[in-house]
């Protein structure tokens, strides 16, 4: 068993369990006040980040990508980029949740 | 251990070479599938953004625990998968045949939270017609969940074969297993892509604020 743990999937997999758990936590209703909601734009885009990071490292570790040719390890992460950039830039792109600097 | 021992030992474990995990026809299917949840993600957020409110008061209603809980059921059951491959490369397979029913395990533990997720939406009267949401949310969780119950097939056929190859590891040096890692590797790929897709829903449907 120790054997397995001590394997870079399971090293991987610990760090996955972990920013699933800091997602959740953030993600969770922290008792801002309403001054703080445009704060919400930071936390969100910081949970695509996070969730496109493990995203990541499912694709090279679990999906075995790292050892894969150069042409799949390309279209892999052209489709992370390409995607994680569209989610934000459309997320960011909408109105702020409380009118800032008035 | 002698040098002897050493070659004998590397012997025993399938080579790995840079290739593509499993066969090139099931990574296009992966890809294509990636593809059209990347068009859904980007969808989603396009139109949340021109109804910031009502996205942010229907997702108000979901449990965030089940969604969280899943995420963690479907990556415990992809290291169990991932371990499973890593064993049956060693050709002598022993935990392969334990780990694919242990993965099933967690795929079932996310199948029953999803269910026990649906029955509250839907007596609470929330359903696919509410409003854009929960659209959204239906199809989207839907779509995925029959990814989910296609991906415990396949892990049915992956046990299967670990089964088999556990009776042939010392016939023929473990080629049959060799010939199997083709195979396996796809079937883990797809187990791996439904995990995957499951870690961008989460936030986006659960916890975007």
């Amino acid at each position: 068993m120790i054997r397995l743990l001590a394997k870079p999937v399971s090293a991987v997999w610990l760090l996955l369990m972990l920013a699933t758990g800091l997602s959740w936590w953030l993600g969770l209703d922290q008792g801002m006040s309403s001054d703080q909601q445009s704060d919400y734009r930071y936390i969100s885009s910081g949970l695509i980040i996070i969730a496109f990071i493990k995203v990541r490292i499912v694709i090279r570790y679990f999906m075995e990508v790292r050892e894969a040719p150069l042409a799949l390890k390309l279209i892999c992460d052209a489709w992370l980029v390409l995607v994680s950039s569209a989610i934000i830039y459309l997320y960011c792109l909408g109105p702020v949740p409380v009118a800032t600097g008035g | 251990m002698t040098s002897a021992d050493c070659f004998s030992a590397v012997e025993r474990k399938v080579e790995i070479k840079p290739h593509v995990p499993g066969e090139v026809g099931v990574w296009v299917f992966i890809l294509g599938d990636m593809l059209i949840f990347g068009l859904f993600f980007i969808v989603f957020v396009y139109y949340r953004g021109l109804n910031v409110e009502l996205y942010s008061h229907s997702q108000a209603t979901l449990n965030q625990n089940y969604g969280a809980i899943n995420t963690l059921f479907l990556l415990a059951s992809s290291w169990f998968v991932a371990m499973a491959v890593d064993d049956m490369r060693n050709k002598t397979v022993k935990l392969a045949p334990v780990f694919f029913p242990l993965a099933m395990l967690c795929g079932l533990g996310f199948g029953v939270v999803k269910i026990i997720e649906y029955r509250e939406k839907i007596s609470a009267g929330i359903t696919i017609t509410s409003n854009d949401f929960y659209m959204y949310y239906y199809i989207f969780t839907g779509l995925h969940f029959l990814h989910v119950l296609i991906g415990m097939g396949v892990l049915v056929f992956l046990w299967r074969r670990a089964r088999f190859a556990a009776t042939q590891a010392d016939v023929r040096d473990g080629a049959v297993i060799e010939k199997d890692m083709v195979l396996i590797e796809s079937g883990a790929s797809y187990w791996h892509m439904v995990d995957l897709l499951w870690i961008v829903l989460f936030p986006l449907l659960y916890l975007l604020k």
